[in-house]
């Protein structure tokens, strides 16, 4: 149980806005053993990317968290300075959704990837080597040209595949990915995400990743967590989610998306617009758009209903539950 | 590199043409003016018509007016910037000591708009609160300080009440030119280091939110190479090119100074020889201050676009 | 959709502009405009605010200080200060106002003609621009003295040549990025005219930019002006002027520098106002929050 690279207790996210505190997350908790992948499926404005930023710790000037973030056995949402630091350095790094602007413009391929590792290692000829051969096997076939040139002279794929490898050049332990692979076309999509899956399991390596693309999700990771509001919905591995969601948001996701194997008249739709984490009240954030709610859905937020491997907040499961399964437990714990 | 060479050509092929015709308006304004050249010579009086006829021979105004451009272009690129009307000495003796007057003091300037531009626009980048608002207050007001104001008020200050420097003049011994030129170098630097340190605390801001500083700091980067690295050099293009665009235009204000405090330089030359109508004193000071003029601008412009790899490709385009 | 449709769609008139105005100057924008506004009110009112001449020297009463019968004092000849201050409003006001609306009147229609057109026409108007732009503006003003003599007239048609490749670049520039806009290849679909889209859409649309520039234009012909007659080559005397009563050295050097310091302050206020109600219209303040917000307004 203490194995796990990241663990996240009961997190809620507070940032300064222009009328007072607002709450982008509520109680988020999960936990990822080495080497493990899940990921964080929602819309724009579910706070996803923020669950991430908890564990990087890059929040918004005066944020601040409650519950605890632990990485590696080590509390960090107190760390600052040299510290902070060195935990970004070599345990966690985060791959950024649009590489041309997250690299600096005016900076050679070359000292990009070597910037963050040069300061731990020192021996600059060593580091050079590995990164090359990390461009290798990324794919990228002439890495000592592209080493010397601009991002300007790259594509958007090669420069995520950049990205990518200088991520696991610092051998992190654990990968925050935001929507790697969003800003690029779907071929490069799955091969970028083919090349980087085979790395990250060689080196045992655990993702976290964010996306709003249910169908990517489940075919890129171990598990997966449905984020609405700032609160989780559910979790679940990605085959069970797969055939057996249990939560209305999840089931509407995934009957949304168009079948290849049989007409449908119109596609079926979530109704309403997504809701923001600020505008939630007491109960379930998912209330006025469900479906099959009931009276206790607007006043309560439910409780995590299921087992370790599977468990989802819904009143509407828990109240169809058979008892007999109905296991209430604490958080996704394997 | 074949594609900067190329750059390189281009511009400097733009800045001859502009050269060419900048020149070519100074040549002919001077003859749109009521009162023709040789009537100076003759200040007002009448002469009689075969001295007349000598003159403008000896001017070599009877020849069609494009040649006697390009005669005096092929002077001037020579080197003979041609005889001054009052003192019939050759205009090139007549300003080499105030081209020394005038170079000194643009230096001088472009010196203090650097330091304290640049130094005041960082510290106001790098310290939020009370040392931003100052420091941007502060500029604020100098972006409003014009150096004919600054001269009257700094002799009347530094030089009339506390006598620290000379109210005019510019001195002997090298000592005496740095304290004789420190009043008019600060008044012509005054504006200019207003606007250099605004554009630096802007440029330094705006790379300072940008997405590859937050991914610098994901990585664990310290801030110290942050700084230097990802805000100041990306900064960097967009500062150089106003800086240089600065000190170009001092070129202009320094009449003002030079005049200001009796400096005797090209500029005070310049405006007495407006005043006397000294025609060929007048074209040659206007053609030196347009053609450094424009050279400093190229001058800005290329370093803009060496620390810029981007700026490169998109102006070969 | 005839061109006819097009013209019966009406753009509603702007509700509320004063209110939109107030917010986009800001606090110091209101200030800065209030303050504006009293020296115009000043200058056109002058002869009502002051009891004396600002012509009548007096040689006796030189270099007096603040008294009740002249506010701010006399200059080396005598002459009250208050009189000439607010006197030489009139002369330091309306030579940047007529260098402004002149360099406007062939900036914007020149700047308009040159977004719109591609090609060949754009290029020599650019190329224009650059040549004149290779001249600094005191400096033409000087050679244009030198050729017509010394004298207001002179002096702003040089400025207003000068200034205006700066205001051509900037409505260049913003009438580029509004061609670009969506809305003008739907007008265009709809048949009006490149004239009336221009005209009636993309001239407002860039308005508070170009106006925000004009009156830093304001601001630094104000300067320039105020340096020529500094020099002695602008504006002759006896007028009053504030750029000449900062060049009495004279008093300067005999340590009267009353009228200098006086005259100094009110020009700098005056520039200074006129930066920030510029800066604020053209859109141009960069605060540390407002880069942050825009990174992030971009990012979503």
């Amino acid at each position: 149980m203490n194995d796990h690279v990241v663990e996240l207790r009961d997190v809620s996210l507070f940032v300064p806005t222009d009328h007072g505190e607002a709450q982008l997350l509520d109680r988020i908790s999960l936990t990822l053993a080495r080497g493990e992948s899940l990921a964080i499926v929602g819309e724009s404005g579910s706070g996803k990317s923020m669950t991430l930023r908890t564990i990087s710790r890059l929040l918004p000037d005066g944020a601040r968290t409650t519950g605890d973030v632990v990485v590696n056995g080590r509390r960090v949402d107190q760390l600052r300075g040299s510290k902070l630091r060195a935990m970004r350095r070599s345990e966690v790094a985060t791959v950024f959704q649009d590489p041309r602007s997250a690299i600096n413009p005016i900076q050679r391929v070359e000292d990009f990837m070597l910037e963050a590792v040069r300061d731990a290692r020192g021996d600059r000829a060593g580091a050079r080597d590995a990164a090359m051969q990390l461009l290798l096997r990324m794919g990228i076939r002439d890495p000592e040209r592209r080493m010397g040139q601009y991002p300007f002279e790259l594509s958007g794929g090669l420069l995520q595949r950049v990205m990518i490898a200088s991520v696991l050049l610092a051998g992190p332990d654990l990968v925050l990915a935001d929507e790697p692979t969003t800003a690029l076309d779907v071929t490069t999509q799955s091969d970028v995400l083919a090349i980087t899956d085979e790395l990250r399991q060689e080196r045992g390596v655990a993702l976290l990743f964010v996306t709003h693309d249910l169908d990517l999700a489940m075919a890129i990771c171990d598990r997966v967590m449905v984020l609405y509001a700032g609160r989780v919905l559910e979790i679940a591995s990605a085959t069970e989610l797969r055939t057996g969601a249990q939560h209305p948001y999840t089931r509407g996701l995934l009957a949304s998306r168009p079948p290849l194997e049989r007409r449908l008249e119109s596609l079926p739709v979530i109704e309403g617009v997504p809701t923001l984490a600020t505008e939630v009240g007491e109960g379930c954030p998912f209330f006025d758009r469900c479906a099959v709610r009931l009276d206790v859905c607007g006043s309560r937020m439910p409780e995590p209903v299921g087992d370790a491997r599977h468990w989802v907040r819904c009143h509407r499961v828990e109240a169809e539950a058979v008892p007999s399964s109905s296991v209430l437990v604490g958080e996704g714990e394997l | 590199m074949p594609a900067l060479v190329q750059l390189l050509a281009r511009r400097l092929l733009g800045l001859l043409a502009t050269l060419l015709v900048a020149s070519f308006v100074v040549y002919t304004s001077i003859y749109l003016s009521p009162g023709s050249p040789e009537s100076v010579l003759f200040g007002g009086r009448q002469p009689s018509p075969e001295l007349l006829a000598a003159a403008r021979a000896h001017l070599g105004l009877d020849e069609p007016f494009l040649v006697r451009y390009f005669h005096w272009l092929r002077e001037v690129l020579g080197g003979d910037l041609g005889t001054s009307l009052i003192s019939q000495q050759p205009v090139t003796a007549k300003l080499g000591h105030p081209l020394e007057v005038t170079v000194l003091l643009v230096l001088y300037a472009a010196a203090i708009i650097v330091v304290a531009g640049l130094g005041l626009g960082l510290l106001s980048a790098l310290n939020p609160g009370i040392v931003d608002a100052g420091i941007t207050g502060l500029v604020s007001v100098a972006t409003a300080v014009p150096a004919f104001v600054a001269s009257s008020v700094l002799i009347s200050v530094f030089a009339v009440r506390l006598g620290w420097f000379p109210p005019f003049g510019f001195g002997d011994s090298v000592g005496g030119h740095l304290r004789a030129l420190t009043l008019p170098a600060v008044s012509l630097a005054i504006i200019s280091s207003g606007l250099v340190a605004r554009v630096t605390r802007a440029a330094a801001l705006e790379q300072n939110s940008s997405e590859h500083v937050r991914t610098a700091v994901s990585r664990g980067v310290s801030r110290r190479r942050i700084i230097r690295t990802h805000v100041l050099r990306n900064a960097a293009g967009p500062i150089a090119t106003v800086t240089g665009l600065q000190v170009a235009g001092l070129l202009a204000a320094s009449v003002v100074v030079e005049q200001a405090f009796g400096l005797g330089g090209l500029g005070q030359v310049l405006i007495s020889s407006v005043q006397q109508k000294d025609f060929p004193v007048v074209q040659a000071i206007c053609l030196l201050l347009v053609a450094a003029f424009v050279v400093l601008n190229l001058t800005a412009d290329l370093i803009g676009l060496l620390i810029d790899p981007r700026a490169r490709k998109a102006s070969t385009a | 959709m005839s061109a006819q449709a097009a013209a019966v769609v009406r753009v509603p008139p702007r509700r509320g502009w004063f209110r939109a105005l107030g917010s986009t100057l800001g606090l110091p924008g209101r200030v800065s405009s209030a303050f504006l506004l009293l020296v115009v009110i000043a200058a056109v009112l002058a002869p009502a605010l002051t009891p004396t001449d600002p012509n009548t020297t007096n040689l006796l009463e030189s270099f007096q200080g603040f008294s009740a019968q002249h506010w701010l004092g006399t200059d080396s000849t005598g002459r009250d200060i208050a009189a000439r201050l607010i006197f030489g409003a009139r002369t330091s006001l309306l030579g940047p106002a007529a260098i402004v609306v002149l360099a406007l009147a062939i900036s914007v229609p020149l700047g308009l003609v040159a977004a719109w057109t591609r090609g060949w026409r754009a290029g020599l108007v650019n190329r224009a621009v650059d040549v004149v732009f290779a001249v600094p503006g005191l400096l033409l003003a000087i050679l244009t003295v030198a050729i017509f003599g010394p004298g207001l007239a002179s002096a702003v048609s040089a400025l207003a040549v000068a200034y205006t490749p700066f205001l051509a670049r900037v409505v260049i520039s913003a009438a580029e990025a509004q061609r670009r806009q969506p809305y003008v290849d739907v007008l265009t679909v709809q048949g009006v005219s490149p004239v009336r889209i221009m005209v009636r859409h993309v001239l407002r649309n860039i308005g508070p930019i170009v106006v925000g520039q004009a009156t830093i234009t304001f601001a630094y012909a104000l300067l320039d002006l105020a340096a020529l007659s500094f020099l002695g080559l602008g504006v002759q005397a006896p007028q009053s002027d504030w750029g000449v009563m900062v060049s009495d050295r004279d008093a300067v050097l005999q340590d009267h520098p009353q009228q200098v310091v006086i005259a100094s302050v009110v020009i700098v206020l005056t520039v200074l106002a006129l930066l920030v109600v510029g800066a604020r219209l053209g859109g141009e303040t960069v605060t540390r929050r407002g880069a942050a917000r825009r990174r992030r307004k971009e990012r979503s």
